[in-house]
């Protein structure tokens, strides 16, 4: 096998750029183009927001049950369920473009658009890296962007709303 | 004076490719020798698993050769990425994109090539599409084209950018004999700007349109050349339908210094003393000289044809690929 060694590294020289911005056009338009981004964008909603919630309504009587325990933190629901948003949407991000982009991939190879692309003056490098930037277009729009915006308006900094859950949670937890 | 290499389109030297099963190693290319001609039509014939489209894909840098190199117009193709801007490929059975239509599929694949990027783009897609019979599709998703309609929106990509170099694998496999003319029709009309190097199992095909041949056979190539010399070198064989008695005639023939050996075909009927032979003959000229003076000096015998068997690119590709001498 030493003539498959010989050559293993023989890669054709190319710019990874090379065909990336119309590939990556291509692939933008495959996430936006149909109804599918509307239902990523209520499953993340429900998802990401949905845990949110649901720490900031439990964590209340998680600190009830370890209070008089000097291990248990002082946790404000709001902040904790902030950072559960940011560690979810992150985490998820990252498993999701990776799983998202090898599909793909995958996909293409299968149904032999890959070797078709691939034929053009294009750097196999821009071909991965257009489905990367897409997905992470994507995703950051649709689980972060968006879930995020929600939130906001549901618990904004400055501005009093008529219900604030996590206050009126906690408040409710304390009278407990 | 011209370095040898800038004469081909395409040349290879050892080109090799074993592919590795776990512990095992599978031979699809042995040291492959291509010259392809610049403005050739050059028909790269094989039975199935001959290595056609595994040395397709090496042309295109899509797999690596496992030994051996490949000049494209002179340049080494695995430096030189800027060579596929002069390659258009036709893949055997292509896909596109479900979702784009056939003017989307064609804008797509232009802006990958810097000479695409014009204002007269619009104006050579649409003569593309007209060049491959899809005007009245180009609106549609390539989703609903049929085999037929995508090995056209095939072709007419991979000439978008006017290569100098097409590469087609099976072009005319999927279509009716209406759509393989036409493909035959457009191949020989790209003849004076391209080189064009394809695979195919229609014979009849590579016999109308190519001027250059190779056949591979279990990774090797077993013959290339011109059309010409690949279907001179089989033996001269003439053709010989008369009525009249076939003993005398065929102890006359049989005398001739120039006769190898006769033989009967099973078509004529003795009963009716109509007869059909083939002549192999030795001497092609003496043979041109003899022939018609002895038949004709024959008693009774009243000639019906008599003509010179061509040779078939089916029958020298059968006898190259089953082992036989040609």
């Amino acid at each position: 096998m030493n003539e498959l060694n010989n050559t293993s590294n023989n890669a054709l020289a190319a710019p990874w750029w090379n065909g990336f911005e119309n590939l990556l056009c291509k692939e933008n338009s495959e996430w936006w183009r149909t109804s599918r981004w509307i239902k990523h964008a209520l499953l993340w909603l429900v998802i990401c927001n949905g845990f949110s919630v649901l720490l900031m309504f439990a964590l209340p009587y998680i600190m009830l049950a370890g209070q008089g325990d000097p291990a248990m933190p002082a946790l404000d629901p709001l902040d904790a369920g902030i950072n559960l948003f940011a560690i979810a949407s992150m985490t998820g991000i990252s498993i999701g473009i990776a799983l998202i982009a090898q599909g793909q991939v995958i996909d293409e190879k299968l149904f032999g658009t890959a070797e078709w692309v691939l034929s053009k003056p294009i750097a196999r490098s821009a071909f991965l890296l257009a489905k990367i930037a897409s997905s992470l277009i994507a995703t950051l729009t649709l689980m972060v962007a968006s879930p995020a915006s929600s939130c906001t308006r549901c618990c904004p900094c400055e501005w009093e709303p008529p219900f604030q859950s996590s206050r009126f949670l906690s408040s409710k937890a304390s009278s407990a | 004076m011209i370095p040898a290499s800038q004469e081909f389109a395409i040349e290879t030297t050892g080109l090799k490719k074993v592919y590795q099963r776990g512990s095992q190693s599978i031979s699809a290319l042995e040291q492959l020798d291509l010259r392809v001609p610049k403005h050739s039509i050059f028909g790269f014939l094989g039975p199935n698993g001959a290595g056609k489209t595994t040395t397709m894909k090496l042309l295109l840098g899509l797999t690596r050769p496992s030994s051996g190199s490949i000049q494209i117009f002179g340049k080494d193709l695995h430096q030189n990425l800027s060579i596929r801007t002069r390659i258009g490929y036709m893949p055997q059975s292509p896909r596109f994109y479900p979702h784009l239509t056939a003017r989307q599929t064609l804008r797509f694949s232009a802006r990958f090539y810097p000479q695409c990027r014009t204002s007269q783009l619009d104006k050579r897609i649409d003569e593309m599409l007209t060049l491959v019979g899809l005007e009245s599709r180009a609106d549609r998703p390539v989703g609903g084209f049929s085999g037929g309609e995508r090995q056209r929106l095939g072709l007419a990509q991979a000439q978008i950018h006017q290569p100098d170099l097409l590469i087609l694998d099976e072009p005319a496999a999927a279509l009716d004999p209406v759509g393989r003319n036409d493909v035959l029709r457009i191949m020989d009309r790209l003849r004076e700007q391209a080189t064009i190097f394809y695979s195919t199992h229609i014979l009849d095909d590579v016999q109308q349109v190519s001027d250059t041949v190779a056949i591979l056979k279990h990774g090797k190539l077993v013959a290339q050349g011109s059309i010409h010399s690949l279907l001179s070198t089989g033996e001269t064989v003439y053709q010989l339908q008369f009525k009249g008695p076939a003993e005398p005639t065929y102890t006359r023939l049989m005398q001739s210094d120039w006769v190898q050996r006769v033989e009967t075909l099973p078509y004529g009927d003795p009963s009716n003393e109509h007869q059909e032979w083939q002549i192999f003959v030795i001497d092609e000229q003496a043979a041109q000289a003899g022939i018609l003076p002895l038949l004709n000096n024959g008693q009774n015998v009243q000639l019906i044809a008599f003509f010179r068997k061509k040779v078939e690119l089916e029958q020298v590709f059968l006898d190259l690929v089953q082992g036989e001498p040609v």
